[in-house]
């Protein structure tokens, strides 16, 4: 057991003491990375350290800080980045041995804007092979353990945030890796809408439903750095411009007569008893605030899964044919001609799940087989983002547990149950709604169950909003004895 | 609930993945797998299979294909390159280059 928050202050904090010349960043930066070098062995959340750019970075940093430039809150404050992100002139793996060696020539838009609003990236954390998965269990350099238990798994970005060791992360989420690793860790998570956040130098897995987003213990500081990522880019022609969060007017957000839709399939899934109880008793804790809670039913949710396992194999498997030996990356040393440098460096290259699914992925769009599985897949998705639609007519947010399950051994995974798990935050990708994941519950042994508030299109601020209410009083805080 | 035999398109045919249909795969996917893995892979992928049969439970006669779900309007930009020069640091990225090119075993006999 190595958490040991309560020294752990928060993003704006720490920028604050920066501004106001208290903590030198230099120093900070320091302390940052010999702290995460003690927890390494243990926790193994980093893939690279950018121990000596983040010097350079600090340094830089403070200078402008000293001549009044124009900096954002959090300059200073150091930042862990999925390696799914490109870093310029740093390594990036994706997870995945064939890109065990490569170095972007660009970053992506989310890690420059990060940089350019003075955050200084102190490290890549793991992830699972191009994000297929939640917990690091597909990962070439091995799983992530989890903070309060060394026998688990945990999303790399919130295992961090929740040791202690770096206050927050940008983390990407297609089925819900974001908000699942967040759960898992007990700290909070944002899953922004389709389109608010840049996509430019995201690795590719399934491009319909990728996003990046922040995971912090805070979730004001999750607030802080969308409004820093999010905007239009033109050079992903899906983003879009929104709205900045107005953190000043979170204090006022009150959840007196905030309607709350729960589909009512999520209380008839096979979930675990304890985070079923969370669930139950957040929703008390919403309801005796004045919150007013009805269940309603959303065709296609049942289906959610499987239509994210069909859409999300075939995009897969497009986006991964650029991996081919011939660019960049790993090459298969023994390939003699053309067609066995693909061959053996793609079998050689890729763990068994990413060949999985890129081969399901095939299948579904093989010309006998696309009516039957992708098209179909798809006019469910289309049920499923209509159902969401009509019901945010009636609801300001829609709730659900985040995992059916607490944090996974470390035991040989299996990728239909990775899917299963995925069963209540798939529809939001689907629907490209936007998410939140804070903490709802911790069991005896420190494993912690997420509450999920899902919002309309671009409602961030209110998600925002209702997430910081519910924390305030203390949903995400107790301890519960696992009764109930 | 309904099942596929249910609905009054021909039902597909099984959903079980043999020995001949993971060949075929994995020439698509331009992957090559060892016998005992291509028995696991033949395994777990019928099994997903499987499961996504329920796929054909939801009547979803009529309804449109959604592929982007928030809609946003066709961009435009002028045809210019804005990338600077970065030949030298992507070939060094390369498994193999020569004379500033990607260089590939021979591709025609």
């Amino acid at each position: 057991m190595s958490i040991s928050r309560q020294n752990v202050e928060t993003a704006r904090k720490t920028g604050q003491e920066f501004r106001s010349g208290a903590v030198p960043i230099s120093e900070h930066i320091e302390k940052t990375i010999s702290g995460i070098q003690k927890e390494e062995p243990r926790n193994h959340c980093f893939v690279t350290l950018f121990e000596e750019q983040a010097h350079k970075a600090a340094i830089r940093v403070a200078q402008k800080l000293r001549s009044k430039e124009d900096c954002s809150l959090l300059a200073g404050v150091p930042v862990g980045v999925d390696d799914t992100m490109m870093t310029r002139g740093r390594r990036t793996t994706c997870g995945s041995g064939t890109l065990e060696h490569f170095i972007p020539t660009f970053s992506a838009t989310a890690v420059q804007k990060l940089e350019d609003a003075g955050m200084i990236i102190v490290g890549k954390l793991n992830t699972d092979e191009f994000s297929m998965g939640s917990l690091t269990q597909t990962s070439f350099f091995g799983p992530t353990s989890h903070p309060a238990d060394e026998t688990r798994v945990a999303g790399a970005a919130a295992a961090a945030v929740a040791s202690g060791v770096i206050s927050c992360a940008l983390a990407s989420d297609t089925g819900g890796a974001l908000r699942q690793a967040s759960a898992g860790c007990g700290v909070c998570g944002i899953r922004p809408t389709y389109g608010a956040v840049s996509r430019l130098g995201l690795a590719a897995f399934a491009s319909s439903m990728d996003q990046i987003g922040p995971i912090a213990s805070d979730i004001r500081d999750c607030a802080e750095i969308l409004n820093i990522i999010s905007g239009k880019d033109p050079c992903d022609s899906t983003s879009v411009e929104i709205d900045k969060i107005d953190l000043s007017r979170i204090d006022s957000f009150s959840l007196s007569g905030l309607r709350i839709g729960i589909p009512s399939v999520f209380f008839e899934s096979d979930t675990d008893p304890f985070v079923k109880a969370s669930f139950h008793e957040a929703l008390d804790a919403l309801r005796s605030e004045g919150a007013v809670t009805e269940t309603f039913s959303l065709k296609g949710l049942d289906q959610a899964v499987a239509a994210y396992a069909v859409i999300s194999c075939a995009e897969a498997s497009a986006n991964l044919s650029r991996i081919d030996g011939i660019k960049y990356g790993f090459r298969a040393p023994e390939a003699k001609t053309l067609s066995e440098v693909y061959e053996r460096t793609r079998s050689v290259g890729f763990g068994s799940d990413a060949q999985k699914r890129i081969m399901l992925g095939n299948y579904f769009l093989s010309a006998e087989r696309y009516e039957e599985y992708y098209l179909r897949a798809l006019r469910v998705k289309a049920l499923i983002a209509k159902g969401f639609a009509s019901a945010f007519r009636r609801y300001d947010v829609i709730l659900s547990p985040v995992s059916p399950s607490l944090a996974p051994k470390k035991e040989p995974y299996d990728t239909l149950s990775m899917f299963e798990e995925d069963f209540f935050t798939v529809p939001a990708s689907l629907a490209g709604l936007p998410a939140a994941s804070v903490p709802c519950g911790k069991n005896p042994d420190g494993l912690s169950v997420g509450l999920q508030m899902i919002g309309p299109h671009f409602s961030e601020a209110k998600i925002v909003g209702a997430a910081d209410a519910f924390l305030r009083i203390g949903g995400g805080q107790k301890t519960q004895g696992g009764q109930k | 609930m309904i099942r596929m035999t249910d609905i009054h398109e021909a039902p597909p045919e099984p959903a079980s993945i043999g020995a001949e249909q993971i060949e075929y795969l994995e020439q698509l996917a331009r992957i090559r797998l060892s016998g005992e893995e291509k028995e696991r892979t033949a395994r777990d992928l019928s099994k997903i299979l499987d499961y996504i049969e329920m796929l054909g439970e939801l009547d979803t006669e009529g309804v449109d294909p959604l592929s982007h779900p928030v809609t946003t309007e066709p961009v435009f930009r002028e045809d210019k390159a804005v990338n600077d020069d970065r030949r030298d640091a992507m070939l060094r990225n390369a498994p193999e280059h020569k004379d500033g090119c990607f260089k590939v075993p021979k591709t025609v006999e």
